[in-house]
């Protein structure tokens, strides 16, 4: 063992030896390898040794104590190496431009959220963070004032034992343009927070049981596409950002009274397609948006099923967009917090409660579609009413209106060209059903108990042929 | 009196108020063995209230013990020497045997005596018939044959015949004296003098403000009876003669508005204004007998 | 207090409760309102494996909710008036029998037969949901499971209103009235409170759960959706002060209803009074 190590080193300095000078982020260095039984047996020792463009491999086992790298090389861990930061400030430090950290796992991170305490902190431009796997750390990777980072492909949570809101954020972007963020995992952590940063992109991450799924402050020209989130405090939440893009997200299970799958503040030109927002408290929430005269806010063929509330306004919301979008069994398909009656434009969508019905036969109704239910009317004036929602009570205010006039409320919404048919859902959006074993045999044992039950009371009538043999000579009554 | 064995039902002072109306007044009194025991009074007078009380289902003050068991402490096991019948047999929704059998298990006995017992009341050509499809003479049979299940020492009968046409209610009695003879204690209630005389040996008088007052049969005869009018059809110019002459001899007699003397007699003296008036020579043409009754 | 003959009168009670028409307009209503959602489930077009709760679903509830309450208070409200009114039961407590096992027995007789007919709705539109694809059997059981104590918990209710009336007509027409109440009523005047007076949503949160129904519908969404964000401030602080507690503290509630008006029926059943 021994022997190959010194024959490995030995290559290396000898290739070390005959490169040339390296310019930039050149990836053709040296290879450096660490392992606990060596040549390097530290990444630090590792470090020491190579020069810019190099390659440093690590092989598995655990490595104590945080690094800093600031030499532009790659690392490049086999079968995840650990590092151990061992509860001390941040784990992994790269500040140099075009580092390519990748493959290791990274735990122990320190637990003070005023400085920052990492699993990664990237301070350089064009670093790239790939398919690590961060645990027990309290942020995730911390991207500061580093443009066109890379992360991509990494697994994150942060430290299990706190309760989510002394958890730090999974990804952090601070003043960073540029960067693009894909194909993480993030669970159990507080927030994607993406602050200050211009023209990022977030593609096809996972994010689950965070808080805020993806917070964007500041950051026009972000695109955000085909990300799943499940069962987050917030989805997505945009504020103060223009021209961003949200398209083929699917989000589900935000509850809480901020339980928003996706929300705006005060963001301008925002186009929003092709989402799927199932089961959570508001599909969309808007507040400010469209913010300028000027500014748009477009919500065209997204799905929004089974949410508490399908779009929620703001009062003062305006001009907001809404065409070929499928309501389908939101308990309020649209609400206005407060009351009253939006401005906004909502022209052939779908909705499951239209009762209309298409003579012409052009796909789209015939009647406009009336958004105007009493109580639905009185809970967004008084919320503690929705309380009562959806018991009889409630119902015989509804059915009460429906049959005077008078009481009926001015329609929150009018769709002039209501669809007939939901959009096609994707299989991919639709679990499959599970076995109906299960829920054959409950719905068997149900059944089963009442027969059972129905045979014992009808049973009492059992012994009755025992006695009629017994008894030997009727005698007719004289 | 069978004073020999040990009373089977033994009534202490048993008094009992609804609200402010006393409806049971110190009732004292002790039954046993082989004896029939009549309550006799009109009705509200308390019979189905000293009832309830034996069979333990109301709270009054006094002590009842059947069988030794004080029915407030024990009811259930005093209620197992009782075989009870009510003045109407109320059914549920079975048939004669089922209802046989819901009682027997209730009663915790087996079913072996069911057969021999629909036997005996002429009820087993009925077994599979619905309680509800039965005569009320049927019916009233099938209630005794419930509460002979399990052979009990006592029947407590409230008005059992009380809905029986006549034919049925002699049979009913027959049915009742052969288990008196048998050595049972019958508890009774009944507002008929036919069934108390024909079955009980002695009578416990209520009424409503007064004592109880145990009564042998004869004296209950002589104090309870509804006395009789004699109304006496005679000529119209014999009719003072007449009056005085029973007046004399200490009649409750008058005249009434339709030119006919009536006499209020004792049950048992219905002969006597007749011959009193024959000794005065004085024709009758004519007589009918009217009921008064002694209850409102 | 002896079982064989509670048993025997629980059997012979049952018996009769089966022959309830009431009890069976209820378990075929239940399971049409089942089929009649997995069709609805089959028309969805796939979005019913979207797998939320909708309207739909929300219906279902409601629906649970005008009904379940009906059939035991009705079933209850029969169990004791009308058998007192025409003697049997003096004819029953005659029998060498306690007050106890006449009560337990009646109260066993009219919980299996309430049971025997949510069994059969339940089972028949369990099957018919199975068949459209909703395969979440632990929520279907769990929803079995506190449909079952809201209807014994309305069957108490209705043996309080049994064991304090006196005649079945009575007994049938206070059943109503107090259906009338727990479904309707009781709502409307917290609507009104909630307008007039605002309460805090701790206040509107007790006011509710005074209703054994209320009780229910939280504990049914709440199974439903593991959240009470549908019921607005109320449902959402419901869930933050008692957390995880909270489906516990609904069926314990419920539990509770059932035990106490079990309890005051039997207290005022064992009253010796006149009967």
């Amino acid at each position: 063992m021994r022997a190959w190590s010194a024959l490995l080193l030995a290559a290396a300095l000898l290739v070390g030896a005959t490169r040339p000078a390296l310019a930039g982020f050149a990836r053709s260095g040296t290879l450096l390898l660490v392992s606990p039984a060596g040549p390097y047996t530290t990444i630090l020792a590792a470090l020491q040794a190579a020069q810019e463009g190099d390659t440093i491999q690590v092989q598995p086992g655990i490595y104590p104590g945080a690094i800093v790298v600031d030499k532009s090389v790659t690392l490049e861990g086999i079968n995840f190496p650990v590092i151990d930061g061992g509860g001390q400030g941040t784990v992994v430090t790269l500040r140099a431009p075009g580092i390519v950290f990748k493959g290791f796992g990274v735990r122990g991170s320190g637990v003070e959220p005023d400085r920052d305490h990492a699993g990664v902190t990237v301070t350089a431009t064009q670093v790239t963070v790939e398919n690590n796997r961060l645990q027990d750390v309290l942020f995730g990777i911390f991207v500061a004032d580093a443009e066109r980072a890379v992360i991509r492909g990494n697994q994150i949570s942060s430290k299990v034992e706190y309760e989510q809101g002394r958890k730090g954020d999974a990804i952090r972007l601070w003043y960073s343009q540029d960067a693009v963020v894909e194909a993480n995992h993030v669970h159990d952590a507080r927030d994607i927070v993406i602050w200050y940063s211009e023209n990022v992109k977030i593609l096809n991450n996972t994010i689950e049981n965070g808080r805020y799924g993806v917070h964007l402050m500041y950051c026009d020209g972000a695109r955000i596409e085909h990300n799943t989130l499940r069962a987050n405090s917030v989805g997505i939440y945009v504020m103060y950002s223009n021209n961003v893009l949200l398209n083929h997200n699917d989000i589900r299970g935000h509850h809480g009274s901020s339980g928003y799958a996706l929300g705006f503040k005060d963001a301008d030109n925002v186009l929003v397609t092709g989402n799927l927002l199932v089961d959570n408290h508001a599909g969309t929430f808007l507040d400010g948006a469209p913010y300028s005269p000027q500014g748009y806010a477009r919500f065209e063929a997204n799905t929004l099923a089974y949410n508490d509330i399908g779009v929620l306004l703001m009062p003062a919301v305006k001009r907001a967009e809404f065409r070929q979008n499928t309501f389908w069994e939101n308990i309020e398909q649209m609400a206005i917090q407060g009351g009253g009656q939006g401005q906004n434009f909502w022209s052939g969508n779908y909705w499951s409660d239209y009762s209309g019905f298409d003579a012409d036969g052009d796909g789209q109704g015939d009647m406009p579609y009336h958004a105007e239910r009493l109580f639905e009317n009185l809970t967004d004036r008084e919320p503690l009413l929705q309380a009562l929602i959806y018991s009889p009570a409630a119902q015989a205010i509804e059915m009460a209106a429906a049959a005077f006039p008078l009481f009926r409320p001015q329609p929150k919404l009018i769709d002039d060209a209501p669809e007939m048919r939901p959009m096609a859902l994707a299989p991919t959006a639709v679990a499959q059903p599970g076995s109906p074993v299960l829920m054959v045999a409950t719905a068997l044992g149900f059944l089963a108990t009442g027969v059972v039950i129905g045979l014992i009371g009808l049973g009492i009538s059992r012994p009755r042929r025992r006695i009629a043999a017994a008894l030997s000579q009727p005698i007719e009554e004289t | 009196m069978e004073s020999i064995s040990n009373p089977q039902i033994n009534v202490t002072k048993v008094s009992k108020a609804y609200k402010k109306l006393l409806v049971l007044q110190d009732v004292s009194f002790d039954a046993y063995p082989g004896e029939a025991l009549a309550l006799w009074g009109a009705n509200g007078a308390g019979k189905t209230t000293l009832l309830k009380a034996i069979l333990g289902l109301i709270d009054v003050k006094g002590q009842i013990l059947v069988d030794g068991c004080d029915v407030r402490r024990q009811g259930k096991l005093a209620r197992s020497y009782i075989g009870y019948v009510p003045q109407e047999f109320v059914f549920y929704d079975m048939r004669a045997n089922e209802t046989m059998e819901f009682y027997a298990r209730l009663k915790r006995i087996g079913e072996a005596r069911i057969p021999l017992l629909l036997e005996q009341l002429g009820l087993a050509g009925h077994a599979e018939k619905a309680v509800s499809a039965l005569s009320g003479g049927l019916r009233q049979r099938l209630a005794l044959a419930v509460a002979l299940l399990a052979d009990p020492p006592i029947l407590v009968l409230d008005e059992p015949m009380a809905n029986l046409d006549t034919r049925l209610r002699r049979e009913y009695l027959g049915l009742l004296l052969g288990l008196r003879k048998q050595g049972k204690t019958i508890l009774f209630a009944s507002h008929r003098f036919e069934e108390v005389s024909y079955l009980a040996n002695r009578a416990l008088v209520l009424e409503i403000g007064q004592p109880a007052q145990m009564l042998s049969i004869a004296a209950l005869r002589e104090r309870c009876l509804p006395e009789l009018e004699l109304i006496l059809w005679v000529a119209d110019d014999n009719r003072p003669a007449a009056l005085s002459c029973l007046l004399s001899e200490g009649f409750d007699a008058h005249m009434n508005g339709r030119g006919t003397v009536v006499v209020r007699v004792p049950e048992g003296r219905k002969m006597q204004p007749l011959q009193r008036l024959q000794a005065c020579q004085i024709p009758v043409l004519d007589f009918d007998l009217e009921e008064v009754q002694i209850w409102n | 207090m002896e079982l064989r003959p509670l048993w025997t009168i629980a059997r012979r009670e049952l018996r009769e409760a089966l022959h309830n028409k009431w009890l069976w307009f209820f378990a075929v209503g239940l399971a049409g309102l089942g089929l009649a959602l997995s069709q609805a489930g089959l028309a969805a077009a796939g979005y019913a494996g979207l797998g939320g709760f909708g309207r739909t679903a929300a219906s279902l509830v409601n629906a649970l909710l005008l009904f379940v309450p009906l059939i035991g208070l009705i079933v209850g409200a029969g169990a004791v008036a009308g058998d007192r009114e025409r003697g049997a039961l003096l004819y029953l407590l005659a029998q060498p029998v306690s007050r106890a096992e006449v009560f337990f027995g009646k109260a066993l007789g009219a919980a299996l037969a309430v049971i025997a007919a949510l069994g059969l709705g339940f089972g028949f539109a369990g099957l018919g949901l199975a068949f459209s694809g909703d395969t979440n059997a632990t929520a279907y059981l769990s929803m079995g499971g506190s449909v079952l104590l809201l209807a014994l918990a309305c069957l108490g209710l209705g043996f309080v209103i049994s064991t304090i009336t006196r005649k079945a007509s009575t007994a049938s027409g206070a059943a109503l009235i107090t259906w009338l109440i727990l479904v309707f009523f009781g709502d409307l005047g917290i609507v009104g409170a909630t307008l007039s007076l605002r309460p805090t949503p701790a206040a509107l949160l007790g006011m509710l759960l005074a209703n054994p129904l209320q009780a229910f519908k939280l504990s049914a969404i709440y199974n439903l959706r593991s959240a009470l964000d549908i019921l607005g401030p109320v449902g959402q602080y419901a869930v933050y002060r008692f957390d995880a507690a909270l489906p516990l503290i609904l069926l314990g509630l419920l539990l509770a209803w059932i035990v106490m008006t079990f309890g005051i029926a039997f207290v005022l059943f064992n009253r010796k009074g006149d009967l």
